[in-house]
This record gives structure tokens, C-alpha cells and sequence, in this order.
């Protein structure tokens, strides 16, 4: 893909993250619950952009189309974008992003008493960023993180549980710093 | 004038295709890059066949022009390399040497953000276009203890070369 401008070097990142259940492979009872990931495009260099992310807050929907683009209002002359979809069954898709931060935030509150609890579950938002077609080094940084949940019984007789709520873990993950050689 | 897109996949991944994992008590989450980025694997079970080819480039011990230069011979032969060592300054080499670099500095542990003391990146260069390009295979930060062993197995890749 081409443009005419030389001012700027657009990239689209992809998170393709996916969550595996404690429950699935130890039969410990985990099961998925939450996911965070989040990108902060001028957490170093400032003068990197955020310029679009998705999905947005989403509630009801089994599938999410992301599609990212360079927008018309950063320069006429740049058309690139990408498209592409996930599920999302039994699941909230929180949007924590902020672009005056440059920051793109999710946060996938997964339904863990269904069957997207159960098994392993992968999530696929992503964020357009625009660094400076400059010699340098521009760099960003990625969080995510992951919780799952426990059903705990109130009142258990012979591990038979007569009414229950849920425990859930602490939150696991990694920060990764991207970088790219202008 | 050439509007560079560059899909830069973050994956915390797949069973089959895991890489550096975090196991806990309540599942396993693992951070590795897709299929169609050439991956090799680190720790948690997973094995290391990379061949007497391979040359792992300990930054930490090394000026900065050697580390490069070992860096960029072994990718301008299309070897992979494997750097070791302080993750901002791998970070670093491996810019000075590829287009697009990535690294694990800090772990989240039962919500806290550890610092990684040390990181074992493995590097597959690609041609692409008559352009070599490649991508950051696989990242190692399962604390600290673990980090440091897989230093010492790198280690004795190194010596063999």
C-alpha cells in the first residue's frame, strides 16, 4: 500500500490474544473471566499518534468487526486500513481508550458461567498508529492481562454445593515494548 | 513516500504454538507471535532445536558495535540469532539491526508489574521484497529464576559456536 506522505509511516497492530482455562487442561475449576489489553502509542515518543482503534463498547453480539484506518482528516492522500472480525459469545467488550492519551484500551468481560468460560478463547482488537517517517527509533508499549474465576460453594454438603459465588484469581500478563527504526 | 504497513502481531497465544507462558493456578496465558512469524519456543516444556547454526549474542557482555555486528552477520546470512540479555538494551541492538523489535519488560504477577531483569529474544530473518525483514520470534520472561536458566542454556549454544 502506497501514499504520498513523507512525513509519517502508519502501522496497524493486531493483539491476537487468548486465554486458557485452568479448568480445561487441570480440571482445577478456573475458568475464564476477564482480559485487558491495552496499547499506549506515545507512552516514549510523543510525537506518535493514535490515529483509530476497535471495536468499540459492545454488548449482545456474538461476532466484532474491527476495522482500522488511516482517517481522511490526517491526510487526504493515505487510504490503508484493515478488516476483521472475532467472537465475542457471553462477552462485554469494554472500551477504555482514550486518543488524546494515545492509548487503546480494552477490557473483554467474559460471561465465565457459560461456555466461553470453558474452553480457551482468543480476542483479536487492534489499533492504527502513526509514528514519524523520521530516522530514530519510535516506540510503544503493550499490556495484557488475564483473571479467570472459581466457582466457590456458600453452603456444600458432600461436595454437593447448595448455592455458590465466584472467586477469581489475580491478573497475569506482560508488558512488551515494541519498537520500530525510522 | 511509500507508506510502510507493517501488521505487528501480539499474540498471547495458542497452546500448540505457546512460547513463553505464564502458568497459574487459575489457567495459563502465553505470549508468543503467529504461525506466520517464524516462532521457536523457550521454557515451560517447550524445547529448543536451533541447530549448531545458530548464534546467541549475549549484549550484556559485549561493547555495542561487536553485538551488532554479530547481530547483523547472522542476519545478513538469513540465520536466526538469538540476543540475550538487559531488555532495553536488546531492545536496542536488535533495532540498531532489524526494522521492527519487541520485548518483554515487566511480568504481571498477581497484579503487580515486575521488572524483567533479562530477556532471550530469538530472531528469524526473512527476505522479503530483495529486503531482509524479519520478526521477533519469541520472547522468554518467565521471572527471573527461569530467565537465567534459559541464559545458561543460550549460553551453551554460544559455546559452541
Amino acid at each position: 500500500m502506497k501514499d504520498l506522505n513523507p512525513y509519517y509511516n502508519w502501522f496497524v497492530y493486531q493483539f491476537v490474544i487468548q486465554t486458557e482455562p485452568g479448568d480445561l487442561y487441570w480440571k482445577n475449576g478456573w475458568r475464564n473471566s476477564d482480559l485487558w489489553n491495552s496499547i499506549d502509542v506515545d507512552a516514549y515518543n510523543p510525537p506518535s499518534h493514535l490515529s483509530d482503534y476497535n471495536p468499540t463498547t459492545t454488548s449482545g453480539v456474538s461476532t466484532v468487526s474491527v476495522s482500522v484506518s488511516a482517517s481522511a482528516s490526517e491526510d487526504p492522500e493515505v487510504s490503508v486500513g484493515m478488516s476483521w472480525s472475532y467472537s465475542v459469545p457471553d462477552v462485554i467488550v469494554h472500551d477504555l481508550s482514550s486518543f488524546s492519551r494515545g492509548i487503546a484500551s480494552w477490557w473483554h468481560d467474559i460471561d465465565q458461567s457459560k461456555f466461553v468460560g470453558e474452553d480457551s478463547y482468543k480476542i483479536e482488537p487492534g489499533a492504527m498508529i502513526r509514528v514519524p517517517q523520521a530516522p530514530g527509533t519510535y516506540l510503544w508499549k503493550v499490556e495484557y492481562r488475564a483473571q479467570w474465576a472459581k466457582k466457590v460453594g456458600d453452603y456444600c454438603i458432600f461436595g454437593h454445593c447448595l448455592s455458590h459465588h465466584w472467586k477469581y484469581s489475580g491478573k497475569y500478563g506482560a508488558v512488551v515494548v515494541w519498537g520500530v527504526a525510522g | 513516500m511509500v507508506l510502510v504497513l507493517v501488521v505487528a502481531l501480539s499474540v498471547l497465544a495458542v497452546g500448540s504454538i505457546a512460547t513463553a507462558s505464564t502458568r497459574t493456578h487459575g489457567g495459563n496465558i502465553n505470549v508468543s507471535q503467529k504461525p506466520d512469524i517464524a516462532m521457536v519456543g523457550f521454557g515451560n516444556g517447550q524445547s529448543v532445536n536451533l541447530g549448531s547454526a545458530v548464534l546467541a549474542v549475549n549484549v550484556d557482555n559485549l561493547k555495542p558495535e561487536i553485538a551488532r555486528s554479530y547481530i547483523n552477520m547472522q542476519l545478513s546470512k538469513l540465520r536466526p540469532v538469538i540476543v540475550v540479555g538487559n531488555p532495553k538494551r536488546v531492545l536496542h541492538e536488535l533495532l540498531n539491526s532489524t526494522n521492527v523489535a519487541a520485548v518483554p519488560v515487566a511480568m504481571i504477577i498477581n497484579g503487580k508489574e515486575v521488572p524483567v531483569k533479562k530477556v532471550v529474544v530469538g530472531y528469524i530473518p526473512r527476505r522479503i521484497n530483495n529486503k531482509i525483514g524479519g520478526r521477533i520470534l519469541c520472547q522468554e520472561y518467565n521471572g527471573v529464576k527461569s530467565v537465567m536458566s534459559m541464559y545458561q542454556k543460550i549460553n551453551t549454544i554460544e559455546n559452541r559456536e
